[in-house]
């Protein structure tokens, strides 16, 4: 168990380390003069771009600049934004939580509506059930949000005025943004817990199982729900990165706040200390997790744990 | 039926699923998609609705798409405005057509840059293992710790606004599914017996490779390559929505849903429309991709 732990944590770490390598240096090199983009071009004294220089810690050397970005990080000091000259640690951690909601409520439906609507599909497999489920799911998930999102704020937000069309706080404003979002991620796990279903209800214990005299519901339920859910797990953290990048477009298309926003103003204003800090928080939010559920799992699963400890 | 095939015990193996080997074809790219020859004639005959729209976008629609017209403002669909006007009058027909270029271009570009790169590497990494192929596992695991849109976002954030620098953005951040798939493959095809003949009776690496290795690793690619357009096309209309898209106003699908936006309410056909037609797109290509892949992999199917 420990031993899985660690191995995770172990490709983890450098993992993040490459993370921090790409966005500092990408955010860093390309975009050529840091001093320009502070002052977004505007006329500026020699006297001006020296204080703005050490404003920023420009003056150092390029590897110390990013060692002190890494030491600075891991103390959660993201740096000053270059809109604002606010910390910008302070500004995200008024954000994230609305991410958080997002992504929490449409990893909730993904759960309940994949896990649920992949049995039915399992349970009815190849009748007229199965098609419309499968037919569906095909078209759902193959809307991008930037149709779902319209494509909803017009049918309940102005055809029937169920929900409003944008807007973050309530729980009503977070019921159509959560749809469009889990939309794509619903459609992966229905299909990956009706196929695998398919799979297990084919093995002979099974049969053993039937020939014992266990009921329909239990088996189905109890013995091969239990065994498919297994790569369901794996695959709902990493379609979580999926949410992630989803919420980006979910929050403009809706207008709510959040660290999708956020990343969005952050870049229309070459805001990169907006944007280091959000990109690293999230994909180190996703590493994290993923080890976590790859963790969790080997726990419940002794399979797993002689696999993973290879 | 898909079910029957199965090998026992595959829903326990965790780590090809996570892998995503080709040959133990991950659980969830079984197949989904309606089968049948109706869905793929449509799916093909859509695609070559959309190349001509690309190629000869004058026989499809009349009028220049940017012609403003403020009187014929906000029409529903009708026989003259066949998918009504935006804001500005113009047909949304006609910027739909237009739209279809810069589009496929994207979609096109991405995928041969990302895929050949992504492939390359994943090749590479395979065929040759040791520390080659544990940097081009390191490599894959950071760039998809940037799930999504977040990779191409850092490069969109650092680089001016052009349609090259958009193309470059989506491509990188196409390399990692292309090297993590073509790096099982090339894996898969290194343990095969003939290889070893090969490597026995003298023939060269480079050999190897190019005339073995690299023909073998095809299917999957092409596979991989057809469904990508389309992800890169909604990646790219996704960028434009967010107004992260080139600045010197290229017609795009996704701009213009985004412009519709503000008029959801009324005149929906701005939005709706253009939206249906990259829904459409991502259908058709994925269609298309499962029967290259059955067409490919008899033995998988």
């Amino acid at each position: 168990m420990l031993g899985v732990a660690l191995r995770r944590v172990a490709v983890g770490v450098p993992v993040i380390v490459g993370v921090t390598v790409i966005i500092f240096f990408v955010l860093r090199v390309l975009p050529g003069n840091v001093v320009d983009v502070i002052t977004q071009g505007a006329p500026t004294t020699p006297g001006e771009r020296h204080d703005i220089i050490v404003e920023f810690g420009l003056d150092k050397p390029v590897l110390a600049q990013y060692g002190s970005f890494v030491w600075d990080a891991l103390h959660g000091n993201f740096g000053i934004s270059f809109e604002t000259r606010e910390p910008v640690i302070s500004q995200i951690g008024s954000q994230a939580l609305a991410t958080i909601e997002l992504t929490a409520a449409a990893m909730a439906l993904t759960v309940v509506l994949g896990v649920g609507l992949g049995v039915v599909s399992a349970v009815f497999r190849d009748t007229w059930i199965d098609a419309t489920i499968r037919a569906v799911t095909l078209v759902g998930s193959s809307m991008p949000i930037i149709l779902t999102g319209p494509l909803l704020i017009l049918l309940f937000s102005f055809t029937v005025h169920l929900f409003p069309a944008n807007g973050s706080g309530t729980p009503s404003e977070l019921v159509l943004p959560a749809i469009a979002l889990a939309m794509f991620t619903t459609g992966v796990i229905i299909r990956l817990v009706r196929n695998s279903m398919l799979e297990v209800m084919n093995l002979e214990f099974v049969t053993a199982l039937r020939a014992k005299g266990t009921g329909e519901a239990r088996i189905w339920l109890r013995h091969i729900l239990r065994n498919a859910l297994v790569p369901a797990v794996t695959l709902l953290g990493v379609q979580l990165g999926g949410l992630l990048s989803g919420a980006v477009v979910a929050e403009t298309v809706f207008g709510r706040q959040g660290l999708g926003s956020l990343l969005v103003t952050g870049i229309q204003d070459k805001d990169y200390p907006i944007v280091q800090a959000i990109v690293l928080i999230v994909a180190t939010a996703y590493v994290v997790i993923n080890i976590v559920v790859d963790v969790g799992y080997a726990y419940l699963d002794p399979r797993v744990r002689t696999r993973l400890a290879r | 039926m898909d079910n029957t095939t199965a090998p026992a015990g595959t829903a326990t193996s965790v780590l090809p699923l996570l892998a995503g080997r080709w040959g133990g074809r991950p659980v969830w790219r079984r197949r989904w998609l309606p089968r049948g020859r109706l869905m793929r004639w449509l799916a093909i005959a859509f695609l070559a609705l959309l190349a001509g729209w690309a190629l000869v976008p004058g026989l499809f629609a009349s009028g220049s798409p940017t012609a403003v017209n403020p009187v014929a403002a906000l029409l529903g669909p009708s026989g003259h405005y066949l998918l009504g006007t935006d804001q500005y009058g113009r047909s949304v027909y006609t910027e739909l057509v237009y739209g279809a270029r810069p589009a496929l271009e994207v979609g096109l570009a991405c995928t041969l840059i990302g895929g050949l790169t992504g492939s390359a590497v994943g090749i590479i990494g395979g065929y040759l293992g040791g520390w080659a192929d544990m940097a081009v596992m390191r490599l894959i695991d950071i760039l998809l710790a940037l799930p999504g849109l977040f990779l191409a976002l850092i490069f969109i954030a650092a680089l001016p606004r052009t349609v090259p620098n958009e193309i470059l953005a989506i491509s990188i951040s196409t390399v990692p599914i292309f090297a993590r798939v073509l790096r099982g493959q090339a894996l898969q095809v290194r343990s095969l017996l003939f290889i070893d003949a090969a490597t026995v009776t003298g023939v060269r690496r480079r050999a190897i490779v190019w005339r073995h290795v690299v023909p073998n690793c095809m299917a999957p690619a092409v596979v991989l390559a057809a469904v990508n357009i389309g992800v890169a096309i909604v990646v790219a209309a996704s960028l434009n929505f967010l107004g992260l898209g080139p600045s010197e106003g290229v017609l795009d699908w996704g701009a213009l849903i985004a412009s519709g936006q503000n008029y959801i309410n009324q005149d929906w056909w701005i939005s709706v429309f253009p939206g249906l037609t990259v829904a459409l797109l991502v259908i058709a290509v994925s269609i298309i991709g499962d029967w290259l892949r059955d067409a490919m992999e008899p033995s998988s199917g």
